[in-house]
């Protein structure tokens, strides 16, 4: 039983053996084996004449050059950079949004001045209009200082921003804001302190009202640019 | 890997299709060999041929020097496991698509010297076919790589993935297989392969 083990075992190497992918030591065994084993030495007999019969197998013709076309290794196509449809209308939205709530937030502030009226201090206008004044600059600064900012943030709202950034038409839109912005504080100037904010509301540049005119732009612009995108959207 | 060789896989990477087409034809005897006895058909042999050097062209960033026929016949061998599954997947048509061995397309270079010896290696070869046919896949793939190809136990185990123990099992068991069926019909085997029986 131990020999057919060691016989089986040894049998199953002869093809390894063959290739001479054996080691010394098991070469060595295998061999000494083989001098005693005959149906061994027949088994490897049949493995060389196989793997003689095999490498004598006529290699066969290609029936046709194998080169490569160009149009067989062309890349496909690369998508068309269609404008990112869903990231624009995503973008529009939020936009919209911020938009409106700039506006209702202003109005509300306008509305409360109103209420409580009186020529107001520019500075309690200003402010609330200018979300991204810090506290400090809200007390800190003059009148004309505070205007300036309110109408600045105002402009600089970050959904004008996108807009302008998104429709082209849009460019012109933040101008307007920036004009008056820029026109404000000058008026202001020269009529230094106290009757300076008098002077400035009455003149109708009161910045609760550039802030409005400029977001209600904004928005109307935005509605236009939601409806050319949905109408070139149908179109594609 | 000769410079010329390595030369031309250089400028292959760039897009140069020529330089890739002179590789091309110097393997495309040998891999369209690897794929007709693995597949058998001479129609499929002749896709999957086609099909591994357009992903070899695609691939050619993957190949990290060392053997660049054995990465060529790894992709081949792919090619012909995506063959084998397609027609696994789709058995009926195997059925009305001849593919036997008898389809081969045999082309002897070198005629022996007399007809009837030519007929008789013609013969063996279609048997041998068959044989392989016979095999399970992965022993016939380890097979025709070392015998057919040449390729040493290392790289058919770089080929096929496998580990060199299981390669150097695929092979013994295939050889195994392919003798029992060769000594049923020794006849075909010419003198010089014929295995000396016991007492001859």
């Amino acid at each position: 039983m131990f020999w057919f083990n060691r016989h089986r075992r040894l049998r199953d190497q002869l093809s390894a053996y063959t290739d001479g992918q054996l080691t010394a030591a098991e070469t060595e065994a295998l061999e000494r084996h083989l001098a005693a084993c005959v149906d061994c030495r027949q088994a490897l007999e049949d493995i060389r004449a196989t793997v003689l019969a095999l490498r004598d197998l006529p290699s066969v013709e290609v029936p046709r050059s194998f080169a490569l076309r160009p149009e067989q290794v062309a890349r496909p196509a690369r998508p068309r950079p269609a404008l990112a449809v869903p990231v624009l209308a995503t973008g529009m939205r939020l936009a919209g949004a911020a938009l409106v709530f700039a506006l209702a937030t202003v109005l509300v502030v306008d509305l409360g001045d109103l209420r409580g009226d009186s020529g107001g201090s520019a500075a309690s206008q200003a402010a609330p209009a200018g979300l991204e004044a810090s506290p400090e600059a809200r007390m800190a600064a003059p009148p004309e200082e505070s205007e300036r900012m309110g109408v600045t943030a105002a402009a600089d709202d970050p959904a004008t921003e996108a807009l302008a950034e998104m429709t082209p038409d849009a460019a012109p839109l933040p101008a307007p804001g920036q004009e008056e912005g820029e026109a404000a504080p000058e008026l202001p100037m020269p009529a230094a302190n106290g009757p300076a904010a008098a002077i400035g509301s009455d003149s109708g540049l009161d910045p609760l009202r550039v802030a409005e005119v400029a977001i209600a732009a904004a928005l109307a612009l935005l509605v236009v640019g939601s409806l050319t995108l949905a109408y070139a959207r149908r179109k594609v | 890997m000769d410079i010329d060789e390595a030369e031309l896989i250089a400028r292959s990477r760039q897009g140069d299709l020529d330089a890739f087409n002179r590789l091309v034809e110097r393997y495309q005897r040998p891999v369209y060999n690897l794929c007709l006895r693995m597949l058998t058909a001479p129609q499929a042999a002749e896709d999957a041929t086609q099909d591994a050097f357009i992903a070899a062209y695609r691939a050619l960033d993957s190949f990290r020097g060392g053997s660049f026929r054995a990465w060529l016949f790894r992709i081949a061998t792919n090619a012909c496991y995506d063959e084998l599954r397609r027609r696994r997947s789709r058995p009926i048509l195997s059925l009305d698509e001849p593919q036997g061995a008898e389809q081969l397309p045999l082309d002897l270079p070198h005629p022996g010297p007399t007809l009837e010896e030519h007929a008789q290696r013609l013969e063996l070869a279609r048997y041998l076919q068959e044989a392989l046919d016979a095999l399970p896949v992965d022993q016939r793939l380890a097979i025709v790589l070392c015998d057919i190809q040449g390729f040493d136990y290392s790289e058919i185990a770089e080929i096929t993935g496998a580990s060199l123990g299981t390669v150097k099992s695929r092979i013994a068991r295939a050889r195994l297989r392919l003798r029992g069926l060769l000594t049923a019909h020794r006849e075909l085997l010419p003198p010089s392969f014929r295995p000396t029986s016991e007492g001859s």
